[in-house]
C-alpha cells in the first residue's frame, strides 16, 4: 500500500470508528494513569521510609524490612496486588473481544464493507487498513500500559509475595514487551474469527476459544520450551546451597548427576548420606539454570512468537477473505 | 429477471465484491476488482450498504477519504435538494433516503460504470422518477453507463438502451432494446393455428385464451392470417420469461455460476 493509500484508509478508519479508535487507548491508558499515580504514592512512602533498596530485583537481604514496609504502605486487603496484576492480563483480552472481534465482524455481518468495496477500495485494502491502525494503537496503548503496570508491580509484589523473584509470572507477563505482544495477538486472533466467521457473537465466542488455546499451549508448552533453551550448566553441592545460583535471579531448569565419564543420571539415589554416596562413586551433582540476564531474551523471544501467530492470523485472514470475498 | 436466476451474483461478480468459481468476467477492458476497475466502477445494491452508525456527514467524509477523485459539490448539492443534513444519523434516515444517500456516494466517484442492482426497491413513486431523473442527467451529461438491475419493466422502459434479461443463470436476451422492439411482433389471431405458426416465424411464447392467441415472435411482418402489432418492452421480456428455453438476439456466452 502507498502512503497515500494508508492517509485515505486511515481517515477513512477515523471516520469509521471514530468511538473505538478513541476508546482502545482509553481503555489502556486510563488503569495505566490509576497504576502510575498509585506507584508514585508507593514510592514516595518508600522513599520516606529508606525503602529504596527493596526496589533492585534481587534485594533478598531487605525481604522482611520491604515486606513489612509494604504492608504498612498499602491499606488494602492481602491478594489485591496479585488480583490487579491478573485484571491487568485481562484487558487485552477485553479489548481483542469488545473492540477487535467487531472492527472487522459487525461490517462483514451488517454488509457494510460492501460500501468500502465499492468506493475504489479492495477488500485487502479495507482489511489490513481497517486492522492495522486498529492493531498499532492497541500495541502502543497496552505498551505503555505494560510500563505503568511493570513499574507498580515491582512495589506491589512485596505485599503479595516475601521476596523478589526475577523469574515469576508477574515479570514475565506485566512488561511493556508482554502486553503489547499478548494484545497484538488478540487483535490478529479477533480479526480471523470475525472474517471466517462473519458474525459478531459467534465470533466472539470462537475468539475466546482460540485465545484461551494459545494460553494454554504458553503457558504449559512454550515457556518451558523456552526455558530450557540456552540454559547454563554448574556444578554443586546435593546437600548444601554451596555453588548453586542465586534463587532471587535465577531459574533451575532441571538437576542431574554426573558420572566421571560425564554421563547424565536422573533421579534421586536411594541412599540416607547422599554427599558421601557421590563421594564413594566419584559423581557430581549438577544444575541447569537461566542467569537472569537471560530474562529479557526469553521474553523478548516469547513476543516475538505471540506476534509472529499474530502475524499468520492476518495472513489467513487475508487469503480467507481473497477465496471468500462475500456472501 | 426472475428471483435467484442470478443478476445480483453477476452484478457483485462486476463490482469486485464476489470471484466467479469458474470463467472470467471483464468489465471496462480490466478485471473485476482490479484497481483500474475499481477506480472506474461504482456500484450500489438492494441492501443499501452504509455505516448507519455515522452521521451523514461522516459517511461522506469516509466516502471522500477513500477515494482519489470525488465530487464534493455534487455531493452537497444532490444532499441540499434532497433536503438531508450532514447531521443526521445515516441509520435514522429512510430507507429511500439511505438508498439516496448511498446513490449520491456511488455517483461522487465520478464513475464511468454504474452498477445498480435494485436500488429503487425502497423509494416511493416520487422518489423514483426523481432518481431515474438524475440518472439519466448523468448519464447524458457524465457519459456516465449504467448497468440496471430491476424487477419493475416499467422503469426499465423509460431508461434502458440495451435489455439483458438472465434466466437460471444464462443470458437469455442480450440486444439494444430499439432492434429487440423493431424485430418482435405481438401477434394476434387463431389459437387453433399456433402450430402451424411455429413453421412460419420464431415463435418466443403462445398463450390461448379460448380460441384466440396471443403470440410474441421474433419476425419483422405478421404471418397471412395474423394481426400483429408492435411489442412493448414489457411484453418483450415476460414473453421472454414464460419461455427459459427461447433465445433472443444477442451473445449467450455468459452462465454465472454461484
Amino acid at each position: 500500500m502507498t502512503a497515500m493509500t494508508v492517509r485515505r484508509m486511515t481517515w477513512a478508519t477515523w471516520y469509521k470508528h471514530r468511538f473505538s479508535v478513541v476508546g482502545i487507548p482509553a481503555v489502556f491508558l486510563l488503569p495505566a494513569l490509576a497504576l502510575f499515580a498509585d506507584g508514585v504514592v508507593q514510592r514516595h512512602y518508600l522513599s520516606v521510609h529508606h525503602l529504596n533498596g527493596c526496589l533492585v530485583a534481587n534485594a533478598t537481604t531487605g525481604g522482611s524490612s520491604c515486606v513489612s514496609g509494604a504492608w504498612v504502605s498499602f491499606i488494602r486487603p492481602s491478594p489485591t496486588p496479585n488480583v490487579i496484576a491478573v485484571a491487568i492480563l485481562a484487558l487485552p483480552v477485553l479489548a481483542g473481544l469488545f473492540a477487535g472481534v467487531p472492527w472487522v465482524a459487525r461490517e462483514l455481518e451488517s454488509g457494510a464493507f460492501r460500501f468500502t468495496w465499492t468506493q475504489g477500495t479492495s477488500p485487502r485494502r479495507w482489511l489490513l487498513g481497517t486492522f492495522g491502525p486498529l492493531v498499532l494503537l492497541a500495541a502502543v496503548s497496552a505498551a505503555m500500559y505494560g510500563a505503568a503496570a511493570y513499574w507498580w508491580y515491582q512495589i506491589a509484589q512485596w505485599q503479595a509475595g516475601t521476596s523478589i523473584w526475577s523469574w515469576r509470572w508477574s515479570s514475565f507477563e506485566l512488561t511493556p514487551f508482554s502486553l503489547a505482544g499478548w494484545t497484538v495477538l488478540t487483535m490478529a486472533l479477533a480479526l480471523l474469527c470475525g472474517v471466517v466467521i462473519r458474525r459478531v457473537l459467534p465470533a466472539m465466542i470462537a475468539f475466546i476459544v482460540t485465545l484461551g488455546a494459545c494460553v494454554y499451549l504458553s503457558q504449559t508448552w512454550l515457556r518451558p520450551w523456552l526455558f530450557g533453551i540456552g540454559t547454563a550448566a554448574k556444578q554443586v553441592s546435593s546437600s548444601t546451597s554451596a555453588g548453586w545460583p542465586s534463587s532471587a535471579t535465577t531459574y533451575t531448569v532441571r538437576t542431574w548427576f554426573q558420572t566421571p565419564g560425564g554421563q547424565r543420571v536422573s533421579g534421586w539415589p536411594a541412599v540416607n548420606n547422599v554427599s558421601a554416596w557421590l563421594a564413594q562413586h566419584h559423581y557430581t551433582y549438577w544444575v541447569a539454570y537461566q542467569p537472569h540476564n537471560h530474562l529479557i531474551w526469553l521474553e523478548l523471544a516469547r513476543n516475538g512468537i505471540l506476534i509472529t501467530v499474530a502475524a499468520f492470523a492476518v495472513l489467513a485472514s487475508v487469503w480467507w477473505l481473497r477465496i471468500r470475498p462475500a456472501d | 429477471m426472475r428471483t435467484g436466476v442470478g443478476k445480483t451474483t453477476l452484478l457483485r461478480i462486476l463490482a469486485g465484491l464476489a470471484t466467479p468459481t469458474t470463467g472470467t468476467a471483464t468489465i471496462l477492458g480490466a478485471a473485476p476488482g482490479s484497481p483500474q476497475a475499481r477506480a472506474t466502477v461504482s456500484a450500489m445494491d438492494q441492501t443499501v450498504p452504509l455505516y448507519r452508525h455515522l452521521r451523514v456527514g461522516d459517511q461522506l467524509a469516509a466516502a471522500r477519504a477513500l477515494n482519489e477523485q470525488w465530487d464534493a459539490d455534487l455531493a452537497k448539492q444532490r444532499l441540499s435538494a434532497l433536503g438531508m443534513t450532514t447531521s443526521a444519523r445515516v441509520g435514522k434516515l429512510s430507507g429511500g433516503q439511505q438508498a439516496q444517500l448511498a446513490l449520491t456516494m456511488a455517483l461522487a466517484r465520478r464513475p464511468r460504470l454504474l452498477l445498480l442492482d435494485e436500488p429503487l426497491a425502497s423509494l416511493d413513486p416520487l422518489a423514483r422518477q426523481d432518481v431515474l431523473g438524475w440518472l439519466m442527467t448523468c448519464v447524458a451529461e457524465d457519459s456516465l453507463s449504467v448497468v440496471f438491475s430491476s424487477h419493475i419493466i416499467a422503469e426499465l422502459e423509460q431508461i434502458a438502451s440495451y435489455l439483458v434479461v438472465l434466466s437460471a443463470g444464462q443470458i437469455q436476451v442480450a440486444a439494444t432494446v430499439d432492434s429487440l422492439l423493431d424485430t418482435h411482433l405481438a401477434l394476434t389471431g387463431p389459437a387453433a393455428g399456433v402450430d402451424d405458426l411455429y413453421n412460419q416465424v420464431e415463435v418466443v411464447t403462445a398463450q390461448r385464451a379460448g380460441r384466440q392467441a396471443l403470440v410474441l415472435a421474433r419476425t419483422g411482418a405478421a404471418p397471412p392470417g395474423w394481426a400483429a402489432r408492435p411489442v412493448t418492452m414489457e411484453e418483450l421480456v415476460l414473453g421472454y420469461l414464460r419461455e427459459p428455453a427461447a433465445r433472443g438476439a444477442g451473445e449467450s456466452r455468459l452462465e454465472i455460476v454461484r
